[in-house]
């Protein structure tokens, strides 16, 4: 019994944990891969070869699999900030420049009842500004 | 049994959070690392862009400075004014060479200043930062075919002073190229690896 009520208690928090860690890393995946493509972009690398380099980043840290997920779920935005109060509303700093925004839903490894209803997946949002002044 | 599922289940819990750590630290040092690096080269950039454009001044003062030395030499050729033009002739001659041995060292003793200080610079990064290729500004003087004196330099692409940095860890490069535009002036750009 107390078996039972042990493994009942552990199985959620190791899922939990592990859901945590997942969303941990691809955080910090994202975050590398929008200010790597951001700068490359700012500095006339061509788009094709910088895709090319973030498909291959993603291959070797996530292995192939994810990253055909990961093309295929992520949104991605480009866009020049000149306005200081743009900047300051999505915490970007002060100096103007280019920034890239990506976007990423993934489902999650079980759903849990959130808001009056189910969540099933987890959002992830990183901009990355590269300054150009 | 349960003991040791309970005991692989707290070790997960208490290496999850290192791994975490460990990851974003990685990051973090990444990313400062790349800072540097685009920062010390566009100084390295600006600097070596204005000393290519400040001796480019200097040729077009030498341009000036030789045409007034050949019409010197051409007119001491004639009697009435051979004294005062010959007088002339060497001030100019003078002046030439002066300006010719004085540019080029005072040139390369500022191109070393700003390659020591961005090596500094390199050096406050969490992580050994290195230049893989620094070369020396040199330019190569050019002589007048007629007298011999100089009237300019060369200052071919492979002279110029294009730096690589690198990191260890295999992503992070950038790299700086000085380019020629049509009006004569340098630039430089920052490239991204």
């Amino acid at each position: 019994m107390e078996a039972l009520l042990g493994l009942g208690c552990l199985l959620p928090a190791i899922l939990i944990l592990c859901e945590v860690y997942r969303r941990e890393v691809y955080q910090v995946v994202l975050a590398h891969i929008t200010c790597m493509e951001v700068r490359e972009l700012a500095l006339g690398e061509s788009p094709l070869k910088v895709h090319e380099r973030i498909r291959e980043f993603l291959r070797s840290s996530l292995g192939k699999e994810a990253s055909i997920f990961w093309e295929h779920q992520t949104q991605v935005a480009r866009y020049w900030v000149t306005d200081p109060q743009i900047l300051s509303q999505r915490l970007l700093g002060r100096k103007p420049g280019l920034v890239s925004e990506r976007w990423l839903r993934y489902p999650q490894l079980a759903s849990f009842s959130f808001r009056k209803g189910r969540k099933h997946h987890q959002e992830i949002l990183k901009r990355c500004l590269y300054p150009l002044s | 049994m349960f003991i040791s599922f309970v005991l692989s289940a707290l070790i997960v819990l208490s290496t999850a959070p290192l791994g975490i750590t460990h990851l974003y630290r990685l990051e973090t040092d990444f990313q400062w690392n790349q800072i540097i690096l685009d920062n010390v080269a566009i100084q390295l950039g600006k600097q070596g862009r204005e000393l290519l454009n400040q001796i480019r001044k200097v040729e077009i003062q030498l341009e000036k400075l030789h045409t007034l030395y050949h019409a010197a030499l051409a007119c001491s050729l004639i009697p009435a004014t051979a004294i005062a033009c010959k007088s002339s002739a060497h001030n100019l001659r003078t002046t030439i060479q002066v300006i010719a041995t004085s540019v080029i060292p005072s040139a390369s003793a500022r191109w070393l200043q700003s390659v020591q200080q961005a090596r500094r610079d390199l050096n406050k990064g969490s992580q050994d930062l290195g230049m893989d290729t620094v070369v020396d500004f040199h330019p190569t003087a050019r002589f007048c075919k007629v007298c011999h004196q100089v009237e300019g330099w060369k200052v071919p692409s492979k002279v110029l002073p294009a730096f690589l940095f690198s990191k260890r860890i295999n992503v992070l490069k950038s790299r700086l190229v000085h380019e020629k535009q049509k009006n004569g002036l340098w630039n430089y750009r920052l490239r991204a690896h």
